[in-house]
């Protein structure tokens, strides 16, 4: 190969990565979220009650990938403020299935003073007022396992959850 | 217009769980944490479980009193029996109908005992004030008997 064609094909290499442009790498998308939310709940055992459920802040953390935009998986923390105070954990999967609806389905546990352990399934309608992304929409939980329940009893709770949704 | 029925939409369902809300018992459990210290939720309602253990107590106090005079009655049926081959069937009839009233109300079996016979009224009384004491009662209830023996 003479020194022209060296010379040639590596200025034609040289063209082909400047002009190349450059892979879009995977990126995710992280958002965060809060809430208040009560209700109802029933349940008990031999005997149904139905009360007025307490009052829950929960502050979570979601993730999707730009590849997947409707698969978003959902870290959360919620606290019982009234009438008794409780913390836990929920996790989640949600799946968008409109531009301004998500539904949910997952799991939650309360963990201290007592436990409290079930799934939770939800809806999401978000909705943007003034620039802010509101989130709004019901949940239902039950809870059949944990160290609150009563012998022999399955609580559960059907929440309207009201907050603000924005990005990370 | 359409950006407002959402809204619409919140606001209805924020005001039926208000209603709801409101038309609940507040004095309801659902959970062992919906009651305070001492309390347990049972059957949907916060019971005193140390309350309810001194009543079972005193329950079971009054059901071991109950068999202590039981036991009583039974150690002057003992008693009785243990006479009847001496004494006869009159006696022991005697002798069982007073325990049975001692065992039941102490102080109606020595009014009985009063008014059935002036003798054997001394051993029923002493008997019904120590109904505990099962061997001292057959005792007596063996001085009553022979007492009406000697009827």
């Amino acid at each position: 190969m003479t020194r022209f064609n060296q010379s040639a094909l590596t200025i034609a290499v040289l063209a082909v990565l400047l002009s190349a442009h450059e892979a879009k790498a995977q990126q995710y998308l992280i958002g965060g979220s809060a809430g208040l939310a009560t209700g109802l709940a029933g349940g008990g055992g031999a005997t149904s009650v139905l009360e007025r459920a307490r009052t829950r802040l929960r502050v979570a953390v979601d993730l999707r990938v730009d590849e997947f935009p409707k698969d978003i998986f959902v870290v959360g923390m919620v606290a019982e403020l009234e009438p008794h105070a409780s913390f836990g954990l929920d996790l989640r999967y949600m799946r968008s299935v409109s531009k301004k609806i998500d539904l949910n389905v997952g799991a939650i546990g309360y963990i201290f003073p007592e436990s409290l352990i079930g799934p939770v399934v939800g809806l999401d309608y978000h909705l943007v007022v003034g620039g802010v992304e509101l989130v709004a929409g019901p949940e239902f939980n039950v809870f059949f396992l944990g160290t609150d329940l009563p012998s022999d009893s399955v609580v559960w709770q059907a929440l309207l959850q009201v907050g603000v949704h924005f990005g990370l | 217009m359409a950006s407002r029925r959402p809204v619409l939409l919140v606001l209805f369902a924020l005001s039926s769980v208000v209603a709801l809300v409101v038309h609940c018992k507040a004095d309801e459990c659902l959970r062992l944490s919906d009651c305070g210290d001492g309390l347990t939720c049972v059957d949907g309602t916060c019971v005193d479980a140390g309350g309810d253990a001194p009543a079972d107590a005193g329950k079971a106090d009054a059901g071991a009193d109950a068999r202590r005079a039981d036991g009583a009655v039974d150690a002057g049926r003992l008693d009785a029996n243990e006479h009847d081959a001496s004494l006869g069937d009159a006696r022991l009839r005697d002798g069982a109908s007073a325990d049975v009233e001692h065992g039941d109300s102490p102080a109606d079996g020595s009014r009985d005992a009063h008014a059935t016979d002036g003798k054997r009224s001394d051993a029923p009384l002493d008997e019904a004030g120590k109904v505990d004491g099962a061997p001292d009662s057959g005792a007596r209830e063996d001085s009553g008997v022979h007492d009406a023996a000697r009827d």
